[in-house]
C-alpha cells in the first residue's frame, strides 16, 4: 500500500431492481469493502453515497445522528460507525422509496448526481489537505440497475471533471454491461469490470479494486474491452459511425437535413467556398 | 477612430479613486471578512459576465501571432517577457484543446521584419507544445512586422470553409512595426475575410492595434503584470459569438471504433514521422480504416473529422451553460451543510453567503459554486432530482 492516505468515495446503486439479486450479499460486500479500505491504512479515508431512482444521499460521513458511539464488538470504533451510518442511511432511503409509487420510466438510479456530489466532496478534501500531503483519491461506482441514457450529459460532465482532477473512476457493474459507465472508466483511467452474479462482487472488489493505481499497473487484469464511442443521432436515436454535425450547435444527424431542429439555422450547401463579403456598415 | 468615440476614459483622466476605502473593519476590528468578500465578489463577477449564449463560433481556427522581436527580451515580466509568455501559452494550448475539441490552432512568430509560421493549423496539442518548447531556445531579435504576420495568417485562414470561426490572437510587445507596404490595405483584406483579430499588448496601447481590433470585432487589452496577462490570454479560451457573416453547414464527422485487444499491432497515422513502437490499441477511421492513437484528429487519408461522442458533449457546455445560482445570506437558508461537498456552514466570513440552484433549490457553498460553473457545468442537485433530470437532458 502507498504511504500517503487514499480517499475512496463509493457510489452505491440502491435501485429497487436490487430485489432481483441477493440484496444481503450485495450490502455485505459494500460494507466489507468499506471496512477493508479503512482498516488497510490509518491514513485512508472514506465517503459513501447511495443513489436510487428518487434521490442521492450521503451515507458516510453523515452529519445527523452523531451520538456518542461506543466500542461494541472489540473492533475499531470507526468501522462500527461506518456500518451504522450506512445501515441508517439505507433504511431511511428504503422507507422513502417504499412510500412513493414506482414509475416504469424510473428504471435508472440517479448515479450521475451522486457522482457529481462525490467529486465535489473529493475536491474539498483535496483543497483542505493540500498543505500537508497530496491526497490520492478515487471514485468507485457500483451499479445494478439498467441503463437508459437519460443522464448522458451529466455523466459526461462528471467524467470530464474527474479527468481534470486526475481522479480515476472505477466502475463495477452487476448484471448487464453498461457502455456509458465504461466510457467513464476509460476517459478517467479507471477500471471497468462487469460481474454476472452478485456473489462474485466482493471477490472482484477485493482483487481488482482494492489496490492503488501503482499496483494496478503490475496486475494482469482482464484486457479492456472495446469501448463504443459512437454518438446517437438526434433524429432517430440510433448509433452512427459517420454523421453530419451542425456547425453551430453540434447536433448530430444521420443524413443531410435542410434545417437544424435544435438551433433553427438553415444550412447553406450550394455556396462557393470563399464568399466575397459585403462591407460592414 | 477619434478618441471621443471611446466611452472609456484613461485612468489618468478619471477621478481620484480611494481604493482603500472599500476595505472595512468589522465590529471586532478585523479586516479579513471584508477582504474575503471582495475576493469572492471578483471571482463571481467573472461568472456573471459569461451569461450565454447567442450563436457561438464553435469550430474555431485560431492563429496565435507571437511577437519575437527585441522587445520580448525586456525583463518587466519575470524572468523575461519571452519566457513568461511562452509559459502562459503552454497552459493556454492545453486548455484550449480541452475546451474546444473540434477547433484548430496555429502559431506564427514575427522577428527581424519577417513573419514565420512555426506550426500549422492542427488540432493536435502535442505539436504546438513541441513548437513552444523549440521557441524557448530561439532568441528574440530585431523588429516585428505586423503586416507580414497578418498576411501569413491571412493566406491560410482565407481558404477555410465559411462555417468556421476564423480568429487571430496577437501577443505584441513592441511599440513599433516595420512593414513592407500600407498596413491599412492588409487590414481591409483581413476584414473582408471575416477574421476576428484580438490583441494582447505587453507594453502599451498602440493605435494601429486598437484599430484592427475595433474593425474586426476583436478585443484589445494591455497587461499590467504576469497574472493579468494570463487572465487576458485565457479570455480567448471561450468561443466567441458567431459573426453574422458566418455560414452554417453540416459537417461530416466520423465516430471511430476503438479496438483494444483483438487487433493486430500496427502503426498509427498520427505518429508516422517519429516511428513509435507498434501498438494494438487505437481508433480506426470508419471511412478508410486508417489508425489513430488519439482523438480528435483529422484523418490524414480521407480528411474526415474524427471525434468521439464525449468530445461533442464537451462542447455542449458552451451552448447550454449551467445557470447562475442565486446568492443568499446563510442565515436565510435552512441548510446546515453544502449539498455538494458536505461542508458544514459556520459563522465565519467565508460562509456568509450561500448559493442556491435556481432549478432544484439545493444549497451550495462558495467553492462548490465556483467549481460547478467553471469545471463541472452541471448541477448535481438537478441530476439527483428525478423530476428534473428526466426531461432536461435529452
Amino acid at each position: 500500500m502507498t504511504e500517503e492516505g487514499c480517499l475512496l468515495v463509493m457510489v452505491v446503486d440502491m435501485h429497487p431492481q436490487l430485489a432481483e439479486h441477493d440484496a444481503h450479499t450485495y450490502l455485505n460486500a459494500v460494507v466489507a469493502f468499506a471496512n477493508l479500505h479503512l482498516a488497510a491504512n490509518v491514513r485512508n479515508s472514506l465517503g459513501v453515497l447511495a443513489a436510487n431512482h428518487l434521490e442521492s444521499r450521503f451515507l458516510y460521513p453523515s452529519c445527523d445522528g452523531d451520538g456518542v458511539e461506543r466500542q461494541r464488538d472489540g473492533r475499531l470504533e470507526m468501522l462500527g460507525q461506518v456500518d451504522r451510518a450506512i445501515e441508517r442511511g439505507l433504511k431511511t432511503m428504503a422507507v422513502a422509496a417504499g412510500a412513493s409509487p414506482m414509475h416504469s420510466e424510473q428504471s435508472e438510479s440517479l448515479l450521475s448526481g451522486a457522482m457529481g456530489r462525490g467529486l465535489l466532496y473529493i475536491k474539498r478534501r483535496e483543497t483542505e489537505e493540500v498543505l500537508t500531503k497530496k491526497l490520492q483519491s478515487r471514485l468507485l461506482v457500483l451499479k445494478i440497475s439498467s441503463d437508459t441514457g437519460s443522464q448522458y450529459l451529466t455523466y459526461i460532465n462528471a467524467y470530464l471533471t474527474a479527468q481534470k482532477m486526475s481522479t480515476p473512476v472505477d466502475v463495477c457493474v452487476v448484471g448487464g454491461e453498461c457502455g456509458l459507465l465504461q466510457q467513464g472508466a476509460d476517459i478517467t483511467g479507471g477500471t471497468y469490470h462487469c460481474v454476472r452474479q452478485v456473489t462474485e462482487l466482493l471477490q472482484t472488489l477485493l482483487l481488482m479494486y482494492h489496490c492503488g493505481p501503482a499496483t494496478r499497473r503490475k496486475m494482469n487484469a482482464p484486457p479492456p474491452d472495446t469501448v463504443d464511442y459512437r454518438a446517437a443521432c438526434f433524429c432517430h436515436r440510433t448509433l452512427v459511425d459517420m454523421a453530419s454535425v451542425c456547425s453551430n450547435c453540434l447536433s448530430v444527424y444521420c443524413k443531410a437535413v435542410p434545417l437544424c431542429t435544435t438551433c433553427n439555422v438553415i444550412f447553406q450547401t450550394d455556396r462557393p467556398l470563399v464568399r466575397l463579403s459585403k462591407k460592414k456598415k | 477612430m477619434q478618441e471621443e468615440e471611446d466611452p472609456k476614459e484613461y485612468r489618468w483622466e478619471s477621478g481620484y479613486e480611494k481604493t482603500w476605502e472599500t476595505i472595512q473593519e468589522d465590529e471586532s476590528g478585523r479586516l479579513e471578512p471584508s477582504v474575503t468578500e471582495i475576493i469572492q465578489r471578483t471571482k463571481r463577477r467573472k461568472l456573471l459576465d459569461r451569461e450565454a449564449s447567442v450563436r457561438l463560433g464553435i469550430m474555431r481556427h485560431v492563429y496565435i501571432i507571437l511577437d519575437y522581436s527585441q522587445a520580448m527580451t525586456e525583463q518587466d515580466l519575470k524572468p523575461t517577457r519571452q519566457i513568461c509568455t511562452l509559459k502562459i501559452l503552454e497552459d493556454f494550448i492545453k486548455e484550449f484543446h480541452d475546451q474546444n475539441p473540434i477547433s484548430q490552432l496555429g502559431i506564427i512568430t514575427t522577428q527581424n521584419k519577417v513573419a514565420k509560421r512555426n506550426s500549422d493549423l492542427s488540432n493536435n496539442p502535442q505539436r504546438h507544445l513541441d513548437c513552444i518548447k523549440k521557441l524557448q531556445d530561439v532568441p528574440c531579435r530585431g523588429e516585428p512586422s505586423l503586416q507580414n504576420a497578418l498576411e501569413v495568417a491571412l493566406s491560410s485562414l482565407r481558404h477555410l470553409p465559411p462555417h468556421t470561426s476564423r480568429e487571430i490572437l496577437i501577443i505584441y510587445a513592441a511599440l513599433t512595426t516595420c512593414d513592407p507596404g500600407e498596413i491599412i490595405a492588409t487590414l481591409q483584406k483581413v476584414q473582408e475575410a471575416n477574421i476576428r483579430v484580438s490583441v494582447v499588448g505587453l507594453a502599451a496601447e498602440l493605435h494601429v492595434c486598437k484599430d484592427i481590433t475595433k474593425n474586426t470585432g476583436g478585443s484589445f487589452s494591455v497587461s499590467i503584470n504576469d497574472l493579468h496577462l494570463k487572465e487576458l490570454i485565457n479570455e480567448h479560451l471561450e468561443p466567441p459569438p458567431a459573426s453574422t457573416k458566418m455560414d452554417h453547414t453540416l459537417i461530416k464527422v466520423g465516430f471511430p471504433h476503438q479496438i483494444n485487444a483483438d487487433a493486430k499491432p500496427a502503426l498509427c497515422m498520427c505518429h508516422l514521422d517519429d516511428l513509435p513502437p507498434l501498438n494494438t490499441r487505437g481508433y480506426y477511421c470508419p471511412q478508410c480504416t486508417a489508425k489513430y492513437c488519439d482523438l480528435p484528429a483529422e484523418c490524414r487519408v480521407c480528411g474526415l473529422m474524427l471525434v468521439t461522442a464525449p468530445h461533442l458533449a464537451r462542447s455542449y457546455r458552451h451552448l447550454f451553460p449551467l445557470k447562475h445560482f442565486n446568492e443568499i445570506l446563510a442565515e436565510e437558508s435552512s441548510a446546515k451543510e453544502c449539498y455538494g461537498c458536505q461542508k458544514q456552514f459556520t459563522a465565519t466570513a467565508a460562509d456568509k453567503n450561500v448559493y442556491v440552484c435556481r432549478t432544484c433549490q439545493q444549497v451550495f457553498c462558495f467553492n462548490c459554486d465556483i467549481f460547478l460553473h467553471e469545471t463541472v457545468h452541471s448541477c448535481p442537485g438537478c441530476a439527483s432530482n428525478p423530476t428534473i433530470s428526466q426531461y432536461t437532458n435529452t
